[in-house]
């Protein structure tokens, strides 16, 4: 009768353990069985990975600019490239080292951190603040796509539609909806072409200017270490949100930081008092971009303290609000 | 259910349609201010019940905060309405000094009970104090493109700002469907705008663009997206 009681309690733990077993490997667990959030990270992956050229259109407020771009990833560099076919004449370039190959503008005090950061710590940041579903097949570009639904989990962010070609994996098309549903602007492929001849390309020279790659070069970092230098923090950022990277500019006159949810991205200005006196509180929109410009009270100055990004006016007001200057005693803690 | 509470329950749900006549309302009124009404407690509470409901559906925050009764004292307390209106109307007649002082009287109650409800309404949904209760849903703070017509000039082209950023008009009248519900408001001040030179306003809102876009480029995963979102490409090198 004993041993028969031992065979029944060993049973148990065994079953115990088992449960214990899947409940710990309860996000890669979740992670296989979930084909839209797989084929989200897959897309993140390859933007990063792949070479890759084409002409997109770009939809906003009932205006449509059509661009020419092009991604080259080499061992230590990812160049990319936009130049306007319409309007102005207008061309960006970022080119950048993917491990912070040194900052060429010593005011810059962080170094970039790798932007190849594709793993868990994303798709668990998307299922917090999106719920992914299939929404079907689409041609775009030609190519066959896969639909996605992302449906934001509140109302601090906007939600989307995206098209993933589903034989590179590439985002063919990215629809930003407001709040209710209604689209804010479109970015979509109308031709591309990946790899091939793209893999062997140089990389063009000459035609950037070295002061923007330089800034970005020099961008970003969130070691903690490094977190000793912020003096500001906010104090609420929606689910999901978590610090990607933070950067003194303009000779130590502007400090940024730079949240995302995985998908949307804000950044929070913090000026000098130079530039403070020089801008007055002010609300801008367009599109689905807000810019929140406010001025925070520290000591008896106004300091001007700006929130960036695809995100409702709410949610850059509230994080606005909410940004405190960490006293000193709390930094060299 | 007796005629009487079908005419009334007919009376508050025109109320809540704002669509009652004057008969109507003094109706619900004087069976609110009868006392040892069954009644009016009822009415109360389907009062109640209709906003909360109404609330639920457009997803406004519910407040539990009843303020009648805060309303009612500052009324009370006020001397001016219990002055027969005749009384009055000869005074105002009389000289100019006491015109002055009779109409002080309303506007003042006016501007308390809008305290009260200003007060009241952003304790209900200053979020600042909870914030690890995130809300599923917040206020919808979509600017039309009808209110964004500001001096469109001030900004790279496409950008425009609302005239009305630091100020915000409260409205109490949460019951005509159109509801105009306070924000917490950004510690902004007030400033004469015409210190501000255009240019430098410009360039700081295309300089502040121009980084967060190509930040964006980097951490959100949505591959060049970002940069077609660049408006202006010279300001980006300046």
């Amino acid at each position: 009768m004993r041993i028969r009681v031992i065979d029944l309690l060993k049973k148990r733990i065994k079953l115990a353990v088992i449960m214990t077993a899947i409940f710990t490997c309860g996000p890669s667990f979740s992670q296989q069985s979930d084909p839209a959030y797989d084929l989200m990270v897959r897309m993140i992956d390859t933007s990063k990975r792949l070479n890759y050229a084409g002409l997109v259109t770009y939809e906003k407020l009932g205006n449509l600019k059509s661009a020419k771009i092009l991604h080259l990833v080499r061992d230590t560099e990812i160049f990319e490239q936009i130049v306007n076919l319409n309007g102005p004449e207008g061309e960006f370039v970022n080119s950048s080292g993917i491990k912070g190959k040194g900052c060429q503008n010593p005011s810059v005090m962080f170094e970039r951190i790798s932007p190849l950061k594709i793993n868990d710590a994303v798709y668990v940041q998307l299922k917090q603040s999106y719920s992914i579903e299939a929404a079907g097949d689409a041609r775009i570009a030609g190519r066959d796509a896969a639909l996605l639904m992302l449906r934001p989990n509140d109302a601090w962010r906007y939600g989307y539609i995206v098209a993933i070609d589903k034989q590179s994996g590439l985002m063919l098309q990215s629809v930003l909806l407001n709040l209710s549903g209604k689209p804010m602007e479109r970015f979509q492929f109308i031709e591309i072409s990946v790899g091939g001849d793209l893999d062997s390309m140089d990389i063009p020279l000459g035609s950037y200017n070295p002061e923007i790659s330089g800034r970005n070069d020099c961008e970003l970092d969130d070691s903690p270490r490094k977190q000793y230098g912020l003096e500001w923090k906010a104090n609420w950022l929606p689910t999901g949100f978590v610090m990607t990277g933070s950067q003194l500019d303009r000779d130590g006159g502007q400090y940024s930081m730079v949240f995302s949810d995985g998908l949307a991205v804000l950044t929070v200005f913090i000026e000098s008092a130079e530039t403070s006196v020089k801008v007055p509180p002010f609300l801008a929109k367009s599109g689905a971009t807000v810019a929140l410009v406010s001025k925070i009270d520290v000591d008896g100055t106004f300091v001007t303290v700006s929130v960036v990004g695809e995100i409702p006016g709410d949610t850059a007001k509230r994080i606005a609000k909410s940004l405190i200057r960490v006293p000193d005693s709390v930094k060299n803690s | 259910m007796s005629d009487h509470e079908n005419r009334l329950n007919e009376s508050l749900s025109a109320l809540m349609d704002n669509e009652a006549s004057d008969i109507e309302i003094r109706r619900i009124l004087k069976e609110l201010n009868a006392e040892d009404s069954l009644l009016a407690v009822e009415i109360r509470a389907k009062w109640w019940r209709y906003h909360l409901a109404s609330a639920a559906i457009s997803k406004d925050a519910i407040s539990s905060v009843d303020y009648s009764r805060a309303i009612a004292d500052v009324i009370d307390s006020d001397n001016s309405h219990k002055i027969n209106p005749l009384t009055k109307m000869f005074s105002r007649s009389g000289t100019g000094a006491s015109l002055g002082l009779s109409s002080a009287g309303p506007f003042a109650i006016a501007a308390s009970v809008a305290l009260v409800a200003v007060l009241g309404v952003q304790n209900v949904s200053n979020p600042l104090d909870t914030a690890d209760q995130t809300p599923r849903f917040v206020q919808l703070d979509e600017m039309t493109d009808e209110k964004t017509t500001g001096p469109a000039n001030q900004f790279p082209s496409g950008w425009q700002a609302p005239l009305d950023t630091q100020a915000r008009t409260v409205s109490a009248n949460g019951f005509n469907g159109v509801r105009q519900y306070p924000h917490p408001i950004v510690d902004v001040k007030q400033t004469n705008k015409a210190e501000y030179s255009e240019q430098e306003v410009r360039l700081y809102l295309a300089d502040i663009l121009a980084k967060h876009s190509s930040y964006a480029a980097l951490h959100s995963n949505q591959s060049m997206l970002p940069f077609a979102r660049i408006e202006s490409y010279e300001t980006v090198s300046e």
